[in-house]
C-alpha cells in the first residue's frame, strides 16, 4: 500500500477509529444499520439518522468453513464467510449492529440472510428487488418495496423521514459518487501516485466511516493528488494495463490483486460490485424520495438480474467504454467458485469485449489459498500474452 | 546433436508437479534432453537437471547464453534469467516443432489446458481446470490403482472393440467407486476404461469450448503419450491429433529453451 | 449375467384381469386395455428395450404387476411422445419451462415442457436403444451440454442445451425464477448469445414474503405478459374464462391426487410401494391427456382403496417398513434401493407442493395464479416450508425426513440444514440432507446407498424407542 499520499493515511486512521466510534454512538442512543446487496438505498438509512455499515469483509477461508457449516459447500465464498462473522461476532461491525438490511437482487445472499434470521436471531430487513422490468407493475414494486423498507427505517429511527434531511443526504452521496468517479480516473491516467489497491481501500473505507467526514477525506485527497506531480518515470519493463470486471473483491480478500502486482500488470480500473460499479449509472435526478427510487430502479444492473439481449445490456456496453476510456490491454473477470450470476456470463463478456479488441481471462478462485499457483499460473501467462501483443503493437508503430 | 562452436546455446527448464525437463537448445537445433522425477524440493530438481544437461552437451554454465524456467516448481528457479508460464512455453514448444499448431491439450499431473496460438507461437487465448483433479493426469492414475494395470496397458485396453461404458461423475474419487460398482455389475475392464478415456476427453473438450478448437491440434505433457487418451481426445474434439517423434513432456522446457534464445540478455 | 441387459416382463397370468380392467381415453379416443397390454409387452420393448430393464437399481418398472393403475401409467408415459409428436405436428407449441404456472400454458394452447422432459423427448427420439446405448448417448448429451456451462453448474440444468441444439422442438423459453432453482434463469440467459435464439421470457419470482397486494400484482402482471408473447406465436388470446376453465379443471384433478395420497398415507400398511405411490400423485400437463390421467387416478384409487380393505402391501416392501418423506428439488432416492433397506417413500416435497395447490377459481384469473404461486409452501421463507413438511411429515406418518438436492444446485443446499433443523425440533423425528448427482441411472451408486441405509437404521432404532416409552 502506498504510505506517501498523507490523505490516505488519515483516511486509515478513520477506518481505525471507527469501531469505537460506533459503539460511543451506540451507547449514545444512536443505531447502526448493517446492509449486504446490491440495491439497498443506503441513503434512506441515513437519512433517517441511522448508521449505515456496508458489511463487506472476505479473504478468510476459515471463517467462510464456518459459514459452510450452516449453509453449504456449495455456495458463494463470501456469502459463507457472511455466516462466519456472525458465528464468531468477533467482527467489530458485526458486533455494532442493531439491524442488517439486505435485498433479493441475489437470491443466495437472501437465502443466506433468512439463515442469519433463523440462526442468530438478527434482524434482518428484507427488499425487494424486480428482476424482470418488462412490465410497469415492476416499477411500482420496487416503489412499494423501498416505502415498506423506509418505514422499518422509521420505525428504528423512532421518527418520520424529514425531507430536508433526505435533500441534505442525497446531495452528500451524489458528492461522493462524483469524489469516486473523479478518484478512478486519476488512477487511469499514466503514472498516478496510488495504485487500484489504494483506490479499493479508499472506496472500502466509505462503507463504514461517517459519510459527511468521509466525503471531506475524499476532497483531501483529491485535492492532495492534484497538487503532487506524476510519480516519477522509472525504466521499468512496459507494465501491462489491466481492467477488473465480475462479482465483487471483499475487504480482506488480496488473493488476485497481490498476484497481479507481482506479475507486473497495473490495474487500471474496475467494474466490480466492492468498486466502482455501485456508482456507475446511478444518478439521483430528482432529490426526494421518487426521484431515488428512479435512481436505483435504473442504476447498472447486477449480474443476478437476467438480461436477455445482447446488444443492449448495460453490463457490456459498460465495460466495453471502461476498456476504451482506462486503455485496458485486457480484462480479468474475477468470480467467485459458486457465483453463478458471475460465472454463468463469461462466455457472452468475452465475447463482447472480443468485439472491441480487448482479451478477457476469467479468473475464478475462493478464499482458501490452494488454487494460488494455479491462479498466478494463469495470471502470468495472460499478462504474458497481452505484454507480448503490446509489444508486437509498439513495434508495429515503429 | 553437438553445439556448433561459437553458437549460442540456451537452456529451458520445466519443473512439473511429478517431473523435471530441460532442454538444452542452439540455432542449429536441439542438442539435448533430459527428465528427472521432482521429487519434494523442486529447487534441487531444476539445479540437478540443468547440471546434467550441461554435462550431457559438455558446455559449462558461462557458456549458456540464457536460462528460461517455467511449470509450477518455476519460482524456485533462481538460476534461471528469466521464468515465464508453462503455457507461453508449450505455445512456443509446439509451434517450434510443428508451425501449423493453433490448438494445444496439455494434460499434466495436476492440471490441464487449452491453449490457442496465432501463426507466430503467441499465446492468443488459454483455459485451465479448475480446482480439481478431474482431465488430468492424475485420475488415470488413481484408474490405473483400481485396475491393478500400468498406465499404457490402460490405453492398449481401451483400444479394443468393447462398447464404451460412461463415467459418470465428476470426482476422481467418486468415480474410483463408480468404476468398482460396474466392475461388480459385470462390466467389462475395457469398457470400463474406454469410458474413463472418454471422460478425461470430455473435461478437455469442456475446457476448450471456451476459447475455441482451431487449426492443427497438438497434444502435450506426459499423457499425450498414452494411446488410449490420444484417441479419446480425437473422438470428442472430431479432429486429427499431430503426431511427432519429440517426446510430448519436453515441450514446455523446448518452449523454455526457444524463449531464452528470444531474451535479449544484458551481458 | 448382466442384469441390466435382461428385459422386464409382465407376466401372462395377470394378462385376462388387466385385458377386463378397462382403457384409456386420449383426445376423445379409446385405447384398449388390449391395445395397452400388447404395447407394453410387445412394442414397448422393442421400441424402448432401456426403459424394461429388469435391474432395479438401473430404474425400471415396479416389480407390482397386480397394480394395473401402475401399468397403465408406465404405458401413458412410455406414449406421450408419440401424442406430443402428433399435436406438435398440427401445431401445438412447445414450452419449456421450470415449473410454473402451468394452467396459463395450457389455457395458451402450448405443452409446458420441464427440462428432464424436453431431455427425455431428445433422448427418446432414436428408439430401440438397449441401457448401455442409452446411457452413453445420455451421457454424451449431457457432456456436450457441459461444454457451454460452467462446472459447477447443477447437472439438471445442463439438459437446457437440448433447447439451444433443437435435439426435441422448441418454440418459447418461460421459465420463472422460482426459489427452487436459479440456475435455469442463467442458463437460459446463456443462449442470447446464440444466433438464433429460442424468443423467451424469464419471470421473476417476487420471493420477499409479505402482505403488500404490490407481490401479487407484479408476478400477475408478468403472467399476462407471457399470455401475450405466447398469443403471438399460438394466435391464441387467453380470455380469463379459458384461463379459469383450466383452472378449475387442475383444481379438480389435483383434489383427486389428494384423495388418494391420503388413502395411501392413511393405510395401516403401506399398499403401494414407493415407485406405485408416485402415480397417485400424477399431474395433467397436457389438456388433450386429461380424461386419461382422470381415468388413472380414478383406478388408482380404487386399487389403493381394495388393497386397504385386503391388508395387500406393496409389492417389494418389508413388513411394517420406515416411512420417508423426501424434500428437496429435482432429485430423487431410488425406490428399490430404499425397500431393500427397509424404508418406504411416503412423498416427495417437491411433487407435493404440486398436489397441495389450489388456485381460487373465481376473479380475476391472473391475480388467482399469483396469489397461488406465491403461497406456494415450496418457496416461503425456512421458517414457513419448514412447518409445512413438518405438517406433511405428521399427516404422512414419516418416521424420518431426508433433504436432498443435486450436486451444484446452490439453492437447496442453502437450505438444507436450517429446513431439517427445524424439522427435527418441531416433530422430534430424525432428518438428515444429502447431495447427489443425478446425472445417469447410475446416481452416485456406493456412496447413496451407505448413507440411505444408514439413515433408515437410525429411523427403525428412533421408531423402537418411542414405542417403548
Amino acid at each position: 500500500m502506498n504510505t506517501s499520499v498523507i490523505a490516505i493515511d488519515n483516511i486509515r486512521a478513520a477506518v481505525a477509529r471507527r469501531p469505537a466510534e460506533l459503539a460511543v454512538a451506540r451507547q449514545a442512543g444512536k443505531k447502526v444499520v448493517g446492509w449486504i446487496g446490491y440495491n439497498i438505498p443506503e441513503e434512506l438509512i441515513h437519512a433517517c439518522g441511522l448508521i449505515p455499515i456496508r458489511i463487506c469483509q472476505g479473504g478468510d477461508n476459515r471463517l467462510a468453513e464456518i459459514g459452510a457449516n450452516y449453509i453449504s459447500t456449495q455456495n458463494c465464498f463470501f456469502l459463507r464467510q457472511c455466516i462466519g462473522l456472525f458465528v464468531e461476532r468477533q467482527d467489530p461491525y458485526v458486533r455494532e449492529l442493531d439491524a442488517l438490511a439486505t435485498d433479493t437482487t441475489c437470491l443466495q445472499l437472501y437465502r443466506m440472510a433468512t439463515l442469519l434470521e433463523h440462526y442468530f436471531q438478527t434482524n434482518v430487513i428484507f427488499l425487494g428487488v424486480p428482476k424482470n422490468r418488462e412490465v410497469p407493475e415492476a416499477d411500482a414494486y420496487f416503489t412499494q418495496e423501498v416505502g415498506q423498507f423506509l418505514s422499518q427505517m422509521e420505525k428504528m429511527a423512532g421518527r418520520p423521514l424529514d425531507e430536508g434531511s433526505l435533500t441534505r443526504t442525497l446531495k452528500l452521496f451524489a458528492g461522493i459518487r462524483q469524489a469516486i468517479t473523479q478518484l478512478y480516473e486519476y488512477l487511469a491516467n499514466d503514472r498516478p501516485l496510488i495504485s487500484w489497491r489504494d483506490v479499493l481501500e479508499v472506496v472500502q473505507a466509505g462503507y463504514c466511516l461517517d459519510r459527511a467526514q468521509y466525503l471531506i477525506l475524499l476532497q483531501e485527497l483529491l485535492g492532495e493528488l492534484a497538487e503532487r506531480a506524476a510519480a516519477p518515470c522509472r525504466t521499468v519493463e512496459r507494465r501491462v494495463r489491466v481492467l477488473l470486471a465480475g462479482s465483487l473483491i471483499a475487504r480482506g480478500d488480496t488473493k488476485l490483486i497481490t498476484i497481479l502486482e507481482e506479475c507486473g500488470a497495473r490495474v487500471v480500473g474496475d467494474l466490480i460490485w466492492s468498486g466502482m460499479a455501485p456508482f456507475v449509472n446511478l444518478a439521483v435526478k430528482e432529490y426526494s424520495l421518487a426521484g431515488l427510487v428512479a435512481a436505483y430502479y435504473s442504476r447498472l444492473p447486477h449480474g443476478a438480474i437476467p438480461h436477455m439481449e445482447v446488444d443492449n445490456d448495460d453490463r457490456l456496453i459498460v465495460l466495453q467504454e471502461l476498456a476504451k476510456k482506462t486503455r485496458a490491454n485486457g480484462i480479468v473477470y474475477y468470480s467467485l467458485r459458486y457465483c453463478d450470476p458471475f460465472s454463468f456470463k463469461v462466455l457472452c463478456t468475452k465475447n463482447a469485449m472480443k468485439r472491441i479488441a480487448v482479451p478477457l481471462m476469467e479468473a475464478q478462485t475462493e478464499y482458501s489459498p490452494e488454487d494460488t499457483e494455479n491462479l498466478r499460473t494463469r495470471v502470468e501467462a495472460f499478462v504474458e500474452m497481452l505484454d507480448c501483443a503490446q509489444a508486437r503493437r509498439e513495434w508495429q508503430d515503429e | 546433436m553437438l553445439k556448433k562452436k561459437n553458437e549460442a546455446l540456451f537452456v529451458g527448464v520445466d519443473i512439473g508437479s511429478l517431473t523435471t525437463k530441460a532442454v538444452a537448445y542452439s540455432p542449429s537445433g536441439i542438442i539435448v534432453t533430459a527428465m528427472i522425477p521432482t521429487g519434494v524440493i523442486p529447487e534441487k530438481s531444476g539445479r540437478e537437471i540443468l547440471e546434467n544437461v550441461l554435462a550431457s552437451a559438455d558446455v559449462s554454465r558461462k557458456e549458456v547464453n540464457a536460462v528460461v524456467a517455467t511449470g509450477y516448481g518455476r519460482i524456485t528457479a533462481e538460476y534461471a534469467d528469466k521464468t515465464i508460464t508453462e503455457i507461453t512455453c508449450h505455445a512456443k514448444g509446439a509451434h517450434y516443432l510443428h508451425a501449423s499448431t493453433r490448438t494445444i491439450v496439455d494434460i499434466g499431473g495436476q492440471d490441464c489446458k487449452v491453449i490457442r496460438l496465432d501463426e507466430d507461437g503467441n499465446v492468443a487465448d488459454f483455459a485451465m481446470n479448475d480446482k480439481c483433479a478431474a482431465g488430468t493426469g492424475r485420475f488415470l492414475e488413481v484408474i490405473s490403482q483400481v485396475f491393478k494395470i500400468s498406465l499404457e496397458e490402460m490405453g492398449t485396453l481401451a483400444q479394443s472393440e468393447a462398447p464404451l461404458v460412461p463415467i459418470n461423475n465428476t470426482c476422481t474419487v467418486f468415480a474410483e467407486s463408480e468404476i468398482i460398482s460396474l466392475l461388480a455389475r459385470g462390466e467389462r475392464a475395457e469398457s470400463i476404461l474406454k469410458g474413463v478415456f472418454r471422460a478425461i476427453a470430455s473435461r478437455v473438450s469442456g475446457i476448450a469450448a471456451r476459447i475455441g478448437v482451431d487449426g492443427d491440434v497438438f497434444f502435450s505433457g506426459g499423457v499425450a503419450k498414452n494411446c488410449g487418451m490420444v484417441a479419446a481426445l480425437e473422438e470428442v474434439l472430431q479432429c486429427p491429433i499431430v503426431s511427432l517423434e519429440f517426446d510430448p513432456q519436453l515441450v514446455g522446457a523446448l518452449g523454455a529453451a526457444v524463449l531464452a534464445s528470444e531474451l535479449r540478455v544484458k551481458s | 449375467m448382466n442384469k441390466a441387459k435382461e428385459i422386464f416382463r409382465y407376466p401372462e397370468e395377470i394378462k385376462a384381469a388387466f385385458l377386463a380392467s378397462g382403457g384409456l381415453t386420449f383426445e376423445n379416443k379409446q385405447v384398449s386395455a388390449e391395445e395397452i397390454w400388447r404395447f407394453m409387452t410387445v412394442d414397448g420393448p422393442t421400441r424402448f428395450p432401456a426403459s424394461f430393464t429388469i435391474d432395479p437399481n438401473l430404474g425400471g418398472f415396479s416389480p407390482d404387476v397386480d397394480f394395473f393403475a401402475g401399468i397403465k401409467h408406465n404405458y401413458y408415459r412410455l406414449t406421450e411422445f408419440d401424442r406430443l409428436r402428433n399435436r406438435y405436428q398440427r401445431g401445438k407449441k412447445i414450452v419449456v419451462v421450470q415449473d410454473g404456472p402451468t394452467e396459463l400454458l395450457q389455457a395458451c394452447g402450448c405443452v409446458a415442457a420441464r427440462p428432464p422432459f424436453h431431455w427425455m423427448w431428445a433422448m427418446r427420439d432414436v428408439e430401440g436403444l438397449s441401457l448401455e446405448e442409452a446411457e452413453r448417448r445420455n451421457s454424451a448429451l449431457r457432456n456436450e451440454c457441459k461444454k457451454c456451462m460452467p462446472a459447477e453448474c447443477c447437472s439438471i440444468v445442463a439438459p437446457f442445451h437440448t433447447v439451444r441444439t433443437s435435439k426435441a422442438p422448441v418454440d418459447f423459453l418461460a421459465p420463472v425464477s422460482y426459489m427452487a432453482c436459479s440456475d435455469a434463469v442463467f442458463t437460459i440467459e446463456t443462449t442470447r448469445s446464440d444466433d438464433n435464439p429460442v424468443p423467451s421470457f424469464i419471470m421473476d419470482f417476487p420471493v420477499h414474503d409479505h402482505s403488500g397486494s404490490w407481490r401479487v400484482e407484479y408476478l400477475a402482471a408478468q403472467f399476462r405478459l407471457l399470455a401475450r408473447k405466447l398469443g403471438a406465436i399460438t394466435s391464441i388470446k387467453v380470455t380469463d374464462e379459458a384461463l379459469n376453465t383450466v383452472i378449475v379443471r387442475q383444481n379438480r384433478l389435483r383434489r383427486l391426487a389428494r384423495e388418494c395420497t391420503k388413502l395411501w398415507w392413511d393405510a395401516p400398511t403401506p399398499p403401494l410401494n414407493s415407485s406405485d405411490r408416485f402415480v397417485l400423485g400424477l399431474r395433467c400437463w397436457e389438456q388433450e391427456d386429461e380424461t386419461a390421467v382422470i381415468e388413472l387416478l380414478t383406478e388408482a384409487r380404487a386399487e389403493v382403496a381394495r388393497r386397504v380393505t385386503d391388508r395387500i402391501k406393496g409389492a417389494g416392501i418389508v413388513d411394517d417398513p420406515v416411512r420417508i418423506l423426501v424434500c428437496g428439488s429435482c432429485a430423487h432416492l431410488n425406490a428399490h434401493m430404499v425397500e431393500q433397506a427397509g424404508g418406504v417413500i411416503v412423498g416427495n416435497e417437491e411433487w407435493l407442493n404440486n398436489m397441495t395447490m389450489h388456485i381460487d377459481e373465481t376473479g380475476d384469473p391472473f391475480i388467482n395464479l399469483a396469489s397461488a404461486a406465491c403461497a406456494m409452501p415450496y418457496e416461503q421463507p425456512p421458517e414457513k416450508r419448514a412447518a409445512w413438511i413438518a405438517q406433511l411429515a405428521q399427516m404422512s406418518r414419516a418416521d424420518g425426513v431426508i433433504f436432498i438436492y443435486n450436486w451444484g444446485c446452490n439453492y437447496q443446499s442453502a437450505m438444507a440444514r436450517v429446513l431439517m433443523d427445524i424439522v427435527k425440533t418441531k416433530t422430534g423425528l430424525p432428518t438428515t440432507w444429502l447431495d447427489i448427482i443425478q446425472s445417469g441411472r447410475q446416481t452416485s451408486g456406493e456412496q447413496l446407498r451407505t448413507r440411505v441405509e444408514a439413515f433408515i437404521e437410525i429411523m427403525q432404532r428412533h421408531r423402537a424407542a418411542k414405542k417403548i416409552k
